[in-house]
């Protein structure tokens, strides 16, 4: 069973795409801008990309750079928003969180991966960390949610999007 | 002393009640760090470590600036100053050894 659930304007998850496009061979990273209702239901306004801080193999590794983080979060709020994720890509691997992962991961946050992003079977999950253990989120776009999510302007879909997960066209 | 703001990230408010931000004051930045902690501890161990220094995976910004480079715990702010505390945000997908876990 799927755990909370997750709604992205489907173009702002273009955004994540393309910068994990833009960054290969190394990795890719960003936060995600929302807010939470009170089911629970997360909801992204903004897929921000960030720049990848880690000093070595970025391919595989990454690390939001701090003072990106510190703009955005200030960002955020003065749109009424929060921090409410972090995505990253896994160039050649699957979206599942990696064992790196997991220990970098702080409760309370979604985490999104692009995953295989330097192939044509690219597709996002999304995560959470709950008692230490990541559960897969229900990922949803707004267009097959038919809502808005605040302070996004939807347009027409340019990605394809199918369940369970979200694959992406290339 | 000064009074500023604190900004907390959303994995720590919920040991502060749910506050996102919080009125703090002190002389420097190691102060409102301990104060914070003694008025919340559940925070302990979580923003600074067993000998009172500054996790390593935890920086903290004063108005913009990384206070690692104001002299850390000992960094002074200003009246109205904006103090944000950064987790390490960090991970990766280990494809040089292949280890995943779902």
């Amino acid at each position: 069973m799927r755990g909370v659930r997750i709604v992205v304007d489907v173009e702002q998850l273009g955004r994540a795409v393309t910068a994990s496009r833009v960054a290969l061979p190394a990795e890719a990273c960003g936060l995600m801008l929302g807010s939470t209702d009170d089911d629970g239901t997360v909801r992204v306004a903004r897929v921000v990309p960030t720049r990848n801080a880690a000093t070595t193999a970025r391919e595989d590794r990454f690390e939001v750079h701090p003072e990106d983080y510190v703009r955005l979060d200030g960002e955020a709020r003065e749109l009424g928003l929060e921090i409410v994720g972090v995505w990253h890509s896994h160039p050649d691997s699957g979206a599942r969180p990696s064992r790196t992962d997991r220990d970098g991961a702080l409760p309370g946050w979604s985490y999104l991966i692009v995953g295989r992003a330097a192939h044509g079977d690219l597709h996002v999950r999304s995560w959470r960390l709950e008692d230490e253990v990541f559960v897969e989120e229900s990922l949803v776009t707004t267009e097959e949610e038919g809502a808005v999510v605040p302070g996004v302007e939807r347009r027409s879909a340019s990605i394809e999007s199918q369940r369970p997960d979200v694959a992406i066209a290339s | 002393m000064s009074r500023a703001t604190l900004r907390l990230p959303t994995p720590l408010r919920t040991f502060c009640g749910g506050a996102d931000e919080l009125p703090v004051a002190g002389e420097n930045v190691g102060a409102v760090l301990r104060d914070l902690v003694r008025d919340h501890p559940g925070l302990a161990g979580r923003i600074l470590d067993d000998e009172g220094s500054l996790r390593r995976f935890v920086n903290v910004f004063v108005d913009g600036r990384d206070a690692r480079g104001l002299g850390g715990l000992e960094a002074e702010f200003d009246d109205g100053s904006v103090l944000t505390i950064v987790p390490a945000v960090a991970g990766g997908s280990d494809a040089r050894d292949g280890a995943t876990s779902p």
